[in-house]
């Protein structure tokens, strides 16, 4: 399909480059923590966003000074998270990506793209593979770009705009896979997560997130074919990998209708849910629902967070999840068998946990009612997309949590509603840093904020947890106590997960705040 | 293959339509209608705290299609809906039903993807010329151009009724609880009495708020959330509601007023003069926080979704 009014501006081209040429990214590498990069979403595939760099510490962070500021020049806050490559960030906002000198701030070239339309609400990335540089658009195309210069390479429809799909999630290299999900939850329509091939976006594979026809794993779930079909389960957060096992873990969003929920009757697998599929198959190796038939918009699209521990004396594969409802789980990611199903934050949605799943069994009186129900939490979540951390060091599981209210109600209470059908209305909400002990679920430390910030999380070798506090800032705290120990003031909250990396020998910690980049680096 | 499109609201005759057989007008996409309706925030929306959701900037360069977003949908005309209404309930509803949702014998149209991406009837004609049979027996291509187009308005207007901008997005009865119950409640373990009163300051509470508004108020009186009462605002007059600190320095004498701002290492707050000041926190200094509304808040932890409907019920009752 001929693209009408494509754009490419090219702003400033590689020669602002420092010395050496880009040699990208090796999919190969992504297993475990880089230093001197962040090549991936979550730094690597595990999804902990922990850095083993120590430079800035508990005793050092004091001395952190800001090193440079850019500012977005479209397309809002930025919710991504930026890439580093060999000295040169790549960051990206709704129909945009900018390269960025990593030392200077200095802008080395800038692709804008015109959009047919879709939700413009944030873009969370980009991948790099190779020489190669991959974001996906508000209207539903896979656009690939050389990263010397930002030129296009190609782009790819991968969903349907009319359907109201729309694009956000970060692409994520796996072999070679080209990882990439889809959003939007306005009108009735099926999830699902494409293998794309990285030279041309040719798919490869495809992992619907709901049963296409009756009779298919997950249909006992739903009361007919039309209602699985169009059951929704977005893919709008970035996979974690586990290369040993060859697993990818995708988190899928809320079932449709969202609210109104008389035609969906039963558990509506798979959405909801922590899913493992064969990296190169693409094919179902278990499913953890960790929100069964929700009718609060909680998808469970929170990173499913990979990591070796020990449990009951025994050393494991682990993975884990602080759920949009609520609800913290450890499980055996060979398996998905649950270890630890608790709640991090109160809620009151839930009647306890199938005995044999861990699965939490919603209450039904807490679903949405004509008259209202006072749910808690509200529709944004005990936490969201920012993503979490953990921390092998500490062994705690760091998330963004808010403690909040809000009374759902039934809009349509026809017994075929379509699209949302309901929402939720009113909000109270307290919100803070909690830190869970993978081994119990317990809560170690509580770090409770005077506001309502909500970023992501970044832990460290140093001893450190990296946040958005309440007053605009960027706040360190201490990641076993939870102690503040330092903080600088931004311009607004901050909009993403921050980043580390070491250049030059020295380290630095970028985080976005709204529309800008700050980057802090530890002088020597 | 190239989808062909047509945007609703370019103008296009029957006669060009008819004679085109249906084949879309490309390069629309400069003619875009005035919006659907903004809608509401999609994924991560409420989480999305970051910012609310915004329209695009205009790409480097501009160009057409720089606010397109979530504009790109067809706008709907009422009046032609309602033309389509009428050919809907003699040809069609019979077997679609009333809000095209389908019935036994027919699929839903709503979620028809043919029809999502119909523009202005250019793939709903087409199938409809190939002779399907309408409820009067009668083919489809026996309507005319124009009956199509407005049936397409018909199915667009039901597939906005399930987006959150819809019209129909509305609270239904939420007065279903008793009104004696409601009173005892104020009355006694609400404790709503020890700050109100039916004849004081909830005086007329039912006539000046709707049953949803009062449900809302009385569980959330902190709606406006950050920056709100909460908060202290902004600025002008102190609501009796607003947040107060009372700040310690390790000398001088103690400050009070409301809460602008407190993290980990600072506080600030703005003296009844109107004065702020910002102390930096530390052991030796003292900081007590007075939360006027934590009655409210206390309650969200312990009263039932009955005692709401109930409470609503009588506030109701105070004209």
């Amino acid at each position: 399909m001929k693209r009408l009014g494509l754009i490419v501006a090219v702003l400033a081209v590689a020669s602002a480059l420092s010395a050496q040429a880009p040699t990208g990214v090796d999919p190969s590498a992504l297993g475990r923590p880089a230093t001197t990069s962040w090549p991936t979403y979550n730094g690597d595939y595990s999804g902990r966003r922990f850095s083993t760099l120590t430079q800035i510490n508990t005793n050092t962070v004091k001395g952190l000074s800001l090193a440079w500021s850019y500012r977005a020049s479209a397309g809002g806050a930025i919710k991504g998270t930026p890439l580093q490559v060999d000295g040169v960030m790549y960051l990206t906002n709704p129909d945009h990506a900018w390269a960025i000198d990593a030392r200077t701030g200095r802008e080395l070239w800038h692709f804008a793209w015109t959009s047919k339309g879709g939700i413009h609400i944030g873009n969370r990335g980009g991948a790099i593979v190779g020489d190669a540089f991959y974001f996906e658009t508000p209207d539903c195309h896979l656009i690939a770009l050389n990263i010397k210069d930002g030129t296009e390479r190609w782009h790819k429809e991968i969903c349907d705009l009319d359907q109201f799909y729309y694009g956000s999630v970060a692409p994520v290299i796996v072999k070679n896979h080209l990882i990439t999900g889809v959003s939007g939850d306005d009108l009735d329509v099926p999830g699902y997560l494409d293998a794309r091939d990285p030279a041309t976006g040719e798919l490869q594979w495809r992992w619907y997130a709901v049963p296409l026809k009756m009779g298919d794993p997950g249909s006992e779930t739903w009361p007919n074919e039309d209602a699985m079909k169009h059951g929704g389960g977005m893919t709008w957060q970035p996979i974690t990998y586990d290369p040993e096992l060859n697993l990818i873990y995708v988190t899928t969003g809320n079932p449709q209708p969202v609210i109104a929920h008389a035609n969906r009757k039963g558990d509506n697998l798979f959405t909801g849910s922590i899913v493992a599929l064969n990296a190169d198959t693409g094919k179902m190796a278990w499913y953890f629902q960790s929100s069964p038939h929700d009718t609060h918009d909680w998808d469970s699209t929170q990173t499913a967070v990979v990591f070796d521990g020990v449990f009951n004396g025994q050393p494991r594969k682990l993975i884990a999840q602080a759920a949009r409802n609520g609800h913290f789980f450890v499980l055996d990611r060979t398996n998905g068998k649950a270890l630890i199903s608790t709640e991090y934050v109160k809620t009151n949605w839930a009647m306890g946990y199938d005995e044999k799943s861990g699965q939490p069994i919603p209450n039904p009186a807490k679903m949405p009612q004509i008259a209202g129900a006072l749910v808690s939490p509200n529709q944004g979540g005990a936490t969201n997309w920012p993503p979490p951390s953990f921390s092998p060091a500490t062994g705690l599981f760091y998330v963004s949590a808010s403690r909040a209210f809000s009374v759902y109600y039934v809009y349509d209470p026809s017994d075929n509603p379509q699209g949302w059908g309901g929402t939720d209305r009113g909000s109270y909400t307290e919100s803070m840093i909690q830190a869970i002990d993978y081994k119990t679920g317990k809560l170690r430390w509580t770090h409770r904020w005077e506001g309502n910030p909500r970023s992501g999380l970044l832990s460290t070798a140093g001893n450190l947890l990296f946040a958005g506090g309440p007053s605009s800032d960027i706040v360190a705290l201490n990641a076993t106590t939870g102690d503040a120990i330092w903080h600088a003031g931004l311009n607004a909250s901050v909009s993403n997960g921050p980043i580390t990396y070491e250049l030059d020998g020295l380290q630095y910690l970028v985080v976005s705040a709204s529309d800008t980049l700050w980057a802090f680096v530890l002088n020597k | 293959m190239m989808r062909k499109r047509v945007l609703f609201g370019v103008s296009i005759t029957a006669a060009v339509l008819a004679a085109a057989g249906w084949v879309a007008v490309l390069g629309a996409q400069a003619a875009s209608p005035a919006p659907t309706a903004g809608r509401a925030a999609g994924q991560g929306g409420q989480g999305a705290r970051g910012g609310a959701p915004q329209a695009p900037a205009a790409p480097a360069g501009g160009g057409p299609g720089a606010n397109l977003g979530p504009d790109d949908k067809p706008a709907v005309d009422p009046a032609a809906a309602d033309r389509g209404r009428t050919v809907w309930a003699s040809e069609c509803i019979n077997c679609h039903g009333s809000q095209a949702r389908g019935t036994d014998t027919a699929p839903n149209l709503v979620r028809s993807v043919l029809v999502l991406h119909d523009r202005a009837g250019n793939e709903l004609g087409p199938f409809l010329q190939k002779g399907h049979r309408l409820q009067s027996g009668r083919p489809g291509s026996s309507l005319t151009t124009e009956q199509i187009q407005d049936v397409a308005q018909f199915l667009r207007q039901r597939v906005n009724d399930g987006l959150r901008s819809s019209p129909t997005f509305r609270a239904q009865n939420v007065l279903v609880g008793d009104v004696k119950a409601g009173e005892t409640f104020f009355n006694g373990a609400g404790n709503c009495k020890s700050c109100h009163s039916p004849t004081g300051d909830m005086a007329g509470a039912g006539a000046r708020y709707d049953a949803v508004t009062l449900q809302q108020r009385f569980l959330f009186p902190n709606v406006g959330g950050r920056g709100g009462a909460r908060f202290g605002g902004a600025g002008g007059a102190v609501s009796p509601t607003a947040v107060t600190v009372k700040v310690t320095p390790a000398t001088g004498p103690a400050l009070s007023g409301v809460m602008v701002q407190m993290d980990d290492f600072t506080v600030t707050l703005r003296e009844a003069s109107g004065t702020v000041r910002t102390f930096r926190r530390g052991p030796t200094v003292k900081v007590e926080k007075t939360v006027p509304l934590a009655a409210h808040y206390a309650l969200l932890d312990t009263i039932t979704d009955a005692q709401i409907h109930d409470v609503v019920a009588y506030l109701e009752t105070l004209k």
